[in-house]
């Protein structure tokens, strides 16, 4: 029966990724003329549900492979090193919160995520441009990004109550 | 819901600050300049933003060019020829703090407040 669960759980880690993958490509193509190029970060909603369905270490995974293969399909070094911190920074934050938050402030777990994640593409920013100066966006980019995690949270938190529910995986279902 | 509300007011009044930072920054001060960087030191100073015509600027970095356009107060990459086009697609940047990065090539692009004092003595 483990071997089941693991096996459900590789699949939804799969179908996950590359849904992932699909709406950051989507994404990038908006062509957004805005300040700070502030992006909304809908695959994140694809990170926070593979955190909640499958277990914190499906979402690194998710989050992992996304990272790797939207860098070699539409990425350079520079916007992969961009999006590596920013992403490992905020899966660190959202794998710490979860579990002190119950479902229903998931958003709560978003935003901070969010926060996380501009955090450190702004340290990447200021460490490529070899200038403090890139700091003044600062408070822009926790304007966006406790807007845009309250999108994305909310957003996840609606899929975990709905029928999508009973793809989650849960170590109590194997008998344990 | 109580844990809701309490987080929607902390984020909120996080929120509120930021705003009151931005905001605090648009007045505060007589004249916007922009200021380039390239590769970490200050390359050129455009003063008095608002009051320039439209001007485009060519910066050649060991990396690649940008081609800058300036008008009014609003600075904007329109040419670049760096792989993720992250800087055309800032747009126009106009408010004070407000930073364009082309990470590519190192080029920063900040807008800054000048104080009054500063500008009464130039002018």
């Amino acid at each position: 029966m483990r071997n089941n669960t693991t096996v459900q759980k590789i699949a939804l880690i799969g179908v996950l990724t590359a849904l992932s993958l699909g709406i950051y490509a989507v994404e990038a193509q908006i062509p957004v003329s805005n300040i700070g190029g502030i992006k909304l970060g809908l695959a994140n909603v694809v990170t926070l549900c593979a955190m909640m369905f499958a277990g914190r270490l499906a979402a690194c995974c998710v989050l992992g492979i996304r990272i790797v293969l939207a860098a070699a399909f539409y990425g350079t070094f520079v916007s992969f090193m961009f999006s590596l911190v920013g992403g490992v920074l905020a899966c660190a934050v959202m794998c710490l919160l979860i579990g002190l938050f119950d479902r229903k402030q998931l958003w709560v777990v978003s935003v901070f995520g969010a926060i996380a994640h501009n955090t450190g593409q702004l340290i990447v920013a200021a460490v490529i441009s070899g200038t403090g100066s890139v700091l003044s966006l600062a408070p822009y980019l926790a304007i966006s990004a406790i807007l845009t995690g309250i999108l994305t949270g909310l957003t996840a938190q609606r899929l975990w109550f709905s029928p999508l529910k009973r793809f989650r995986i849960t170590q109590t279902r194997d008998g344990k | 819901m109580k844990k809701n509300l309490k987080w929607a007011a902390i984020f909120g009044s996080v929120l509120l600050v930021c705003l009151g930072v931005i905001i605090f920054g648009q007045f505060s001060h007589g004249t916007t300049s922009a200021e380039i960087y390239v590769d970490g030191k200050l390359y050129k100073v455009i003063d008095d933003l608002e009051r320039q015509k439209f001007q485009s600027l060519r910066v050649e970095t060991e990396h690649g060019y940008n081609i800058i356009c300036y008008e009014l107060g609003k600075i904007w990459v329109s040419e670049s020829d760096c792989a993720n086009q992250t800087c055309k697609k800032y747009g126009k940047a106009s408010l004070v703090g407000e930073t364009i990065i082309c990470a590519p090539h190192k080029l920063v692009i900040k807008i800054v407040g000048t104080d009054y004092d500063k500008a009464d003595v130039t002018t």
